[in-house]
């Protein structure tokens, strides 16, 4: 039977990918009779809802530039391609 | 295996540069805003990035994706910045983190705490001082697992760009980094949300 240390790093995976048929299996034996690792997979499933949920209001406005900050950004961009300066030697 | 080939064959070119700020500026100011935690420096660094790439672009070897290009340029600036700033800086390299000993499990692999019940996960969800947290508890990440959380997780980027970008030589070690990551996201939300009433 897999061991805690493997399990816990299977349910990490399988919120990125599908597990394996036997990697599936060997998961949900070892779930049955391990209350820790349980909790840990939905615990983890948890962290992973956050993650996607990061992105959306009210918090995305905070996690994207400004419209200022871009206005700058752009015009900094557009600046230096239209003057491109002398060659730096870095 | 043929997806390994599209992926060597493939050369990327890059796009207008008066298009990057509205296709990429989004992606990087998150990435840098939540490694630093000041919009200030990170809305100067994505500048930086941008320039930087500008006079570099005829170098572009069409090897990564335009945005991982440029995610590449901007990691080396964040790690400057933290440099310039005399933070301590670890350089270590970042394959190592898969073969360290491990501060979770005993030596058989069990659990070597135990932790609680989360008690209304979704009510969280709703409230500001969870979401604060959240990236706290992100940002606090050892530099190299914070890069690897903040681009997979968050920005959504694909593992084999990830694993360019971050110089992470095997998908094996990208696992087992994601997955001490989360361990530790883990214990600094019941720490500080879920147990800290």
């Amino acid at each position: 039977m897999l061991s805690c240390k493997e399990v816990s790093n299977l349910v990490s995976q399988s919120q990125n990918r599908s597990l394996k048929m036997r990697e599936q299996l060997a998961v949900k034996i070892h779930l049955l009779v391990c209350r820790m690792c349980r909790r840990y997979q939905r615990q983890i499933s948890f962290l992973t809802e956050a993650s996607r949920k990061l992105l959306q209001d009210p918090q995305k406005s905070e996690l994207s530039l400004s419209e200022n900050a871009r206005t700058r950004i752009e015009q900094s961009l557009k600046q230096a391609t239209d003057q491109p300066s002398k060659k730096d030697n870095d | 295996m043929s997806q390994i080939h599209e992926f060597i064959n493939k050369v990327n070119t890059l796009t207008d540069p008066e298009t990057w700020v509205s296709q990429h500026g989004d992606a990087m100011y998150r990435y840098a805003l939540m490694r630093l935690k000041n919009p200030t420096v990170a809305e100067d660094l994505v500048q930086e990035t941008f320039l930087a790439a500008l006079k570099a672009r005829h170098n572009f070897a069409g090897k990564s994706s335009e945005k991982t290009w440029l995610i590449g340029i901007l990691k080396h600036k964040i790690i400057d910045h933290f440099r310039k700033s005399k933070r301590e800086v670890l350089v270590e390299d970042i394959n190592a983190e898969a073969d360290h000993q491990d501060e979770f499990f005993d030596e058989n692999g069990h659990w070597n705490t135990r932790f609680g019940v989360w008690n209304r996960p979704n009510e969280a969800l709703e409230q500001k001082e969870f979401w604060e947290i959240f990236s706290s508890c992100i940002s606090d990440l050892p530099e190299h697992l914070a890069d690897l959380y903040i681009l997979r997780e968050i920005n959504g980027m694909q593992s084999d760009e990830v694993c360019k970008v971050l110089n992470i030589s095997t998908t094996n070690n990208m696992w087992v980094m994601m997955s001490r990551a989360r361990m530790r996201i883990r214990r600094c939300l019941e720490a500080r949300w879920f147990n800290a009433a």
